[in-house]
């Protein structure tokens, strides 16, 4: 057996993982990474005792399971491998990061540049003025460099474009400048309640997203025991992720009207944010989300007051939201920017291993709601939104019935909530705070956060801490098709194809 | 005299007439008309930035786009109030004269060395070369019509309301001075000049490094542009024989009419892609033929 | 007193050859002074006073008749300005040169194009103007071989000889036909044939010979390619001087040319915008200057052409504001063009000595390293665009004038040609402000693109840009002095009239209200600049970086090169360029790309599919001229020597 294969939330002990030698591990892969519905979670190494472990998990979105298979070197003895990149691209960024941080060097990748910020990566010398960029050689050819300081208010990142007048043929991104060293956090931070405030914090506009993921996996590694309340935890997780869905959607559909300059979207999409976020901030005092979610109890009870403002809420919502949506894709001029602007082919997405509404808005069914699913999409058949043009349009467009839909999974979940008759979950639990996790565990969550799937892996020593801590954003699939959707595109539709996907520059950089 | 004060006083406000009509539409109470202006006043008192690249057009060229501005300005005339200069083909020296300040601010943008100011002069030139036949064909056809060459004898011997064909292509006339002057001062449709963004903007990304009295003078310059082309389409709108208040109220009403209209497409509707714009501005040339052979069938000639 | 004169011409043009190395530069200049200062007396003596006409012998079968008129005069005086300023900027552009053979051949060809040029425009009779013609072609040829450094300029050197003679046959038989006919030798004889026969035909034949040297298109192919090829002071006298010979030739013709006027003027208008727009959409996609400036050239006859095309059906149709305007517009751009056209190849050649290229691509940022030679093109560049206050403005606006001036007058055709004139004449000039924004902006302003040779940009001699600034005070005087200029422009446009006719008051251009608007235009600049100066004085200035989004890595590349500045222009005009892209765009499953690179070349779309072929045909197949590939330039002395032989022998035995 070459592989081990696990569910989503489900722990096991590391040895129980396969340890294959470096060519079956490499063909192994290479065999797996032939049906189309396997695409790639997580791919990192660490330093077990005497070894440094390659752990790598692929998730197979048809059998539901997530296989894991590892390799293993002796630490004084670090040798170069052959880079899968060549045959698998979307391995890239995955080699990239294993050599930066242990100095493996991968023989014949194709793109061996720099991932982070060079604070505690292997070689220093490599800074972020060094950074190796493509260029297109001779006189004709011009290069634009964007940020690290931008004109709006975004994060730092350089993108570096490769010109002919205004054809962009080639974009460069280059990211790193957030690198805050988030996974070695998690290590030299025991507290629980440290961690969970860390996870609530990798990425601002996920913290729901991110902070689930982080919260369903602890519970698996502490074996939290679930009652029959436990039900409506999984409600409210739901609940609370499906509105950041929509908060964080309106606001991308706002912001990409204000990059075609159409001021009405931009302001009516920029204002329906608000109601929804303001009610996250009257469930649990943040409007991102914040603090709801904490590990082995809920500490913000949705109220019959919440239930009642929420559905007032949802109805003002969907009047107002129905009928810019319906304005917004219908106006000639805003389609004439969306249609045909940066589009990807469902080729290119799967080679690139691209995730989440990118993947589906260019035809990939790619969905963990759906192909592994968590809390109370364990108890629902979720039926993904795809689309098939791949362009801005198809961006705008998803996100738009992604709205819808999850306006009316929220209708059905509440309408759950109300009927329901078990008690409310625990407010508290200071229990969890003294437990040991199990020993020599690995555990994976996957989550579908708005922006695509989000894949926390721990795992722990024989103590029960944290050996071990791995964190997979959807932007570090995601940024290379925005690479790729500019070419021989305009310079000028740079902006609204940067929206159009929206991708993390911290959830990137760690 | 009259027409050149007015025009000052209402690029004062002009501007802000946009803001405040595109803040109403979104339902936001907006900052007040004066905003712009509060605006360009602050920068006279700011000190400057200079890019140490940059040799002296980039300090001059401010300065010449306003001059050469404010020079144009002097031969429109207001209807009866004369143009303070007005001469046989005077509209050739107009539109050389901002030819003149466009081209020392393309250059001042390639001064800073910066990619994105160069983008902004491509474009820039590139608009401005495609319009140029536009605002040639529509004043030759009105010089036809006319059979005078110069600004003030032509509006002074236009107008004429009665024949249904002339309020026509008075229209036509007006839309192509309004579309003329949305791409000199580089607004929606073509440009959009509140994104912010260096990529996409054609005009504001030129003055990127451009600040204090520089920048001043640049927005007030483009205010006047405004104020300058309000003063061309009010032109159509009045007759000789109307006495001073009303010639001054139409010009008012005209301002008010054309900076809400801007503010009102600004509003309603998504700026063009940056591929489609030459098309866009080359129909105005097509347009303004459109009227050179209307005018062609008025006079019997066809 | 005249043979003195040549006897003085003739030890000075030996001496040039026996002086020092250093010295040689001085007596080509003391030559080109001499020929000068006497020719211009005469030219300025017969513009103050009248025509002058000499008959040197009538018995001799040359038939030599030497004649200044105004047309003449105004041509002598343009050609003596430019072939003096390039000498004298020679001194310090020649200054490094050391190899003494070639000096030699330099400064001589100088002087004997000078002479010949100056014949060609004194000779009335068709055999010794043919000759004279003939040594200014063969002159220039020389002239352009120089620099020979690579087969490729043997080539094109070649090319333009061949063209040259193409040229030469059209106007043989031209002159043939006409001696014939007529049996008179001078060009009276086409007053003579043109009143009995009426043909277009026998213009068409001029036009294409004259027409060949003037750069129409499409007979323009070697102008884009000669001018770059050759030194700069000598692409200043070309492009400046050589050129409007061309032009002088087709007025020459003009003149006797009284019928058919309105189909002759059609037909210039038409040809003229199309010369004009594919000389400037040409001009904007070049990356090497001296190339734009030869397509920019090429623009410019174009204007001329329109001009004089408006001024011919002005005259046809007794509309005599329309003659007087575009005849005045289109003979004043003549000058005006040969002044800024010569400042900017001396330009060009500035940056050639401080750079080492004229590539724009490689340049970038010189303003500030030389204010006073960057100041100068600036002007140039503002003066050829037309913009107020150079003397380009002057010109144009009188064909501007012209058209919007008779609009209404006229019937629906010249109504519809004159909409298209303005229509082009517009687009063009939009164009050209392209075209110099960014040969300016990307030679220089902002930041050096590439540097080859690692030395600094100092400074040009004074010997090379004072006599730039006496260009600049004459472009500045025809602005100021434009009345006067006018004034003598009109004594040439008589010439064309078929009787006297008293200038209409619509003709006389509004000089004095346009002086009005320069002056304000200056006044208020000053004004402004004073107030900034005020504002500023108590404010913090402070110097850094242009914004560059604070990235602090390598931003070399990061510049707008020539090549994307014209890349949305050549996305519009496309169909109407021959560019040649050597790019493999990446593909879409290439996610890591490959290393690849980008280049491009524009080509004359006309020169490959039009001209080429029969040109290369004849070069390939006729023996004669295979001698040239021997690169050896005594050979091509001899070459000319041998043409020239023939030709006496030819017109002594009365075959033509």
């Amino acid at each position: 057996m070459k592989s081990k294969e696990i569910k989503n939330n489900e722990s096991i002990s590391i040895y129980e993982i396969p340890v294959l030698k470096y060519d079956d591990f490499y063909n192994h892969i290479l065999l797996l990474f032939k049906k189309t519905e396997i695409h790639c979670l997580s791919y990192f190494a660490y330093f077990k005792e005497d070894f440094l472990t390659f752990i790598c998990c692929l998730a197979n979105d048809e059998e539901k399971n997530i296989s894991i298979l590892s390799h293993e070197m002796p630490k004084s003895n670090l040798q170069s491998l052959a880079s899968l990149t060549l045959k698998i691209p979307a391995l890239h960024i995955f080699e990239r990061e294993i050599a930066e941080n242990f100095g493996i060097k991968f023989e014949n990748h194709p793109w061996l540049k720099p991932v982070r910020y060079s604070f505690e990566r292997e070689d220093r010398n490599k800074t972020m003025n060094n950074y190796p960029f493509f260029k297109i050689e001779g006189n004709d050819t011009h290069e634009v460099g964007v940020g690290p300081i931008h004109a709006g208010i975004i994060e730092p990142g350089h993108f570096r474009f490769s010109c002919h007048g205004e054809i962009v043929h080639h974009l460069e991104i280059q990211l790193g400048y957030q690198h805050r060293g988030i996974e070695k956090l998690y290590l030299s931070k025991p507290h629980l309640l440290q961690q969970t405030i860390l996870s609530e914090n990798i990425s601002g506009d996920s913290a729901i997203a991110h902070n689930l993921a982080f919260v369903n996996m602890m519970e698996t590694l502490y074996n939290t025991e679930k009652n029959v309340s436990w039900i409506k935890i999984d409600l409210y997780r739901s609940l609370a992720l499906e509105l950041e869905r929509i908060a964080i959607h309106v606001g991308d559909l706002s912001n990409m009207c204000l990059d075609v300059a159409y001021q009405l979207g931009n302001a009516v999409f920029g204002a329906l944010r608000t109601p929804v976020i303001n009610f996250l901030q009257l469930w649990c005092g943040n409007r991102f989300g914040k603090g709801l979610l904490r590990v082995g109890y809920n500490p913000h009870p949705f109220t019959k007051e919440l239930y009642e403002k929420l559905v007032i809420i949802l109805e003002e919502f969907d009047l107002k939201y129905m009928e810019m949506q319906h304005r917004t894709f219908s106006l000639p001029s805003v389609l004439n920017r969306f249609q045909k602007c940066g589009q990807l082919s469902k080729m290119q997405m799967q080679t690139i291993g691209a995730v989440g509404m990118s993947a589906r808005m260019a035809g990939v069914e790619r969905d963990i709601r759906q192909s592994h699913p968590f809390n109370y999409f364990q108890h629902i058949a979720y039926e993904p939104v795809i689309l098939e043009n791949g362009d801005v349009y198809a961006r705008a467009m998803m996100r738009n019935m992604e709205i819808q839909k999850s306006m009316s999974y929220i209708r059905v979940m509440l309408t759950q909530i109300y009927r329901l008759n078990v008690e409310e979950p625990q407010k508290y639990n200071p229990e969890i705070y003294t437990k040991k996790m199990n020993p020599n565990q690995i555990s994976i969550s996957l989550t579908e956060g708005w922006r695509g799937e989000i894949c926390h892996v721990g795992i722990t020593n024989e103590e029960g801490n944290l050996l071990h801590y791995k964190i997979k954003d959807p932007s570090m699939h995601n940024w290379t098709a925005l690479a790729l959707a500019l070419r021989e595109n305009e310079i000028s539709d740079f902006p609204i194809n940067n929206k159009s996907f929206n991708l993390s520059y911290c959830g990137h950089d760690l | 005299m009259i027409g050149i004060l007015l025009t000052i006083v209402s690029s004062f406000f002009f501007l802000g007439i946009i803001a405040f009509t595109k803040s109403i539409t979104q339902g936001r109470k907006g900052p007040g008309v004066f905003q712009p202006l509060k605006d360009i006043t602050r920068l006279f008192k700011k000190g400057s930035v200079y890019s140490s690249t940059t040799s002296y057009i980039f300090k001059i060229a401010p300065s010449i786009y306003f001059c050469s501005v404010l020079c144009a300005l002097l031969l429109v005339p207001f209807q009866s109030q004369k143009a303070l200069i007005s001469f046989d083909g005077d509209f050739i020296m107009f539109a050389y004269l901002l030819a003149l300040g466009k081209f020392f601010m393309i250059l001042s943008a390639l001064d800073t060395g910066s990619p994105f100011e160069g983008m902004g002069a491509n474009r820039e030139s590139l608009y401005s070369m495609l319009v140029e036949p536009a605002f040639f064909i529509l004043m030759g056809s009105f010089a036809m019509y006319t059979g005078k060459t110069s600004f003030q004898d032509i509006f002074y011997n236009f107008i004429d309301f009665q024949n249904p064909t002339t309020a026509f292509l008075i229209i036509i006339a007006a839309y192509i001075l309004i579309m003329i002057a949305m791409i000199e001062n580089s607004r929606l449709p073509v440009d959009d000049p509140k994104t912010h963004l260096e990529l996409t903007m054609v005009h504001e990304v030129m003055i990127l490094d451009n600040s204090g009295f520089d920048l001043g003078i640049i927005m007030f310059t483009s205010s006047l542009k405004f104020g300058m082309y309000g003063l061309l389409i009010c032109n159509l709108f009045t007759d000789s024989t109307m006495n001073l208040l009303t010639q001054i109220s139409i010009f008012i009403l005209v301002q008010v009419i054309f900076a809400v209209l801007i503010g009102l497409i600004e509003s309603f509707r998504a700026r063009e892609r940056m591929k489609k714009n030459p098309v866009f501005i080359f129909t105005l040339t097509v347009l303004s033929m459109m009227v050179f052979f209307g005018v062609l069938l008025m006079m019997n000639k066809m | 007193m005249i043979l003195s004169f040549f006897l003085i011409l003739f030890v000075a043009f030996l001496i040039l050859f026996i002086v020092p190395i250093n010295s040689k530069s001085f007596v080509s200049v003391i030559i080109s002074l001499l020929l000068g200062i006497v020719s211009s007396f005469f030219a300025v003596y017969v513009m103050l006073n009248s025509p002058i006409n000499y008959l040197l012998d009538d018995t001799n079968v040359i038939k030599t008749e030497i004649g200044i008129d105004y047309l003449s005069a105004f041509f002598i005086i343009i050609i003596n300005i430019v072939v003096i300023i390039s000498s004298i900027y020679n001194i310090g552009y020649n200054k490094n040169q050391s190899n003494i053979g070639k000096l030699n051949l330099h400064y001589a060809c100088i002087s004997i194009l000078h002479f010949s040029m100056l014949g060609v425009l004194v000779c009335q009779s068709f055999i010794p103007f043919l000759i004279f013609w003939e040594i200014v072609a063969v002159s220039s040829f020389l002239l352009i071989l120089y620099e020979s450094k690579s087969k490729e300029i043997i080539k094109i050197a070649i090319n333009y000889l061949v063209q040259m003679h193409v040229c030469m046959l059209f106007l043989l038989i031209g002159a043939f036909i006409l001696i014939s006919t007529t049996g008179i030798y001078t060009f009276e004889s086409c007053k003579t044939y043109f009143e009995t026969h009426n043909n277009f035909f026998l213009f068409l034949l001029f036009f294409i010979g004259f027409g060949m040297k003037a750069g129409f298109v499409p007979l323009h192919t070697w102008l884009p390619k000669a001018d770059p090829a050759a030194p700069n002071s000598v692409a200043a006298i070309m492009s400046g001087a050589t050129i409007k010979l061309g032009i002088y030739g087709i007025l020459r013709i003009l003149i006797h040319i009284k019928t058919q006027q309105y189909e002759i003027g059609m037909f210039l208008v038409i040809i003229s915008l199309i010369t004009g727009l594919f000389g400037i959409i040409n001009a904007i996609v070049q990356t090497d200057i001296k190339k734009s400036l030869a397509f920019s050239s090429i623009e410019n006859i174009g204007i001329i052409g329109l001009g004089l095309g408006l001024g011919f059906i002005g005259i046809a149709v007794e509309n005599y504001s329309l003659a007087f305007l575009g005849l005045a517009g289109s003979i004043l751009h003549i000058f005006n063009h040969a002044m800024f056209k010569s400042l900017l190849f001396l330009g060009a050649g500035n940056i050639y000595i401080q750079t080492g290229t004229t590539n724009m691509s490689l340049l970038g940022g010189i303003l500030n390293k030389a204010k006073v030679s960057g100041t100068i093109f600036l002007i140039a560049s503002l003066a050829i665009c037309g913009l107020p206050p150079f003397n380009g403005f002057v010109s144009e606006f009188l064909i501007y004038d012209g058209i919007i001036g008779e609009f209404n007058k006229g019937n629906v055709s010249i109504d519809v040609l004159l909409l298209v004139s303005l229509f082009g004449i517009s687009i063009i000039g939009g164009m050209s402000i392209i075209n110099f924004t960014r040969m300016f902006g990307m030679t220089f302003l902002g930041k050096r693109r590439m540097n080859l040779s690692n030395s600094e940009i100092k400074e040009v001699s004074p010997w090379m840009y004072i006599p730039q600034i006496f260009l600049v005070l004459i472009i500045l005087s025809i602005v100021i002095f434009s009345t006067y200029y006018i004034e003598y422009v009109h004594l040439v446009i008589h010439q064309f009239l078929p009787k006297y006719h008293v200038i209409p008051s619509e003709a006389m251009a509004p000089q004095p209200q346009i002086l009005i608007v320069i002056g304000i235009l200056i006044l208020s600049i000053m004004i402004v600049s004073f107030i900034k100066h005020y504002f500023s004085k108590s404010k913090i200035i402070e110097f850094g970086p242009t914004w560059g989004c604070g990235y602090t890595g390598e931003t070399s590349k990061m510049q707008y090169t020539p090549s994307s500045f014209s890349e949305s222009f050549e996305n519009i005009t496309g169909q109407l360029l021959n560019t040649n892209i050597k790019f493999k765009p990446i593909d879409k499953l290439e996610i890591f790309p490959t290393s690849r690179a980008y280049t491009k070349a524009n080509n004359d779309i006309l020169d490959e599919n039009f001209l080429d072929p029969p040109i290369h045909y004849i070069q390939k197949n006729l023996k004669l001229f295979s001698i040239f590939k021997s690169g050896n330039t005594q050979t091509y002395v001899w070459y000319a020597f041998l043409f020239l032989l023939i030709l006496f022998i030819l017109t002594f035995s009365e075959i033509i």
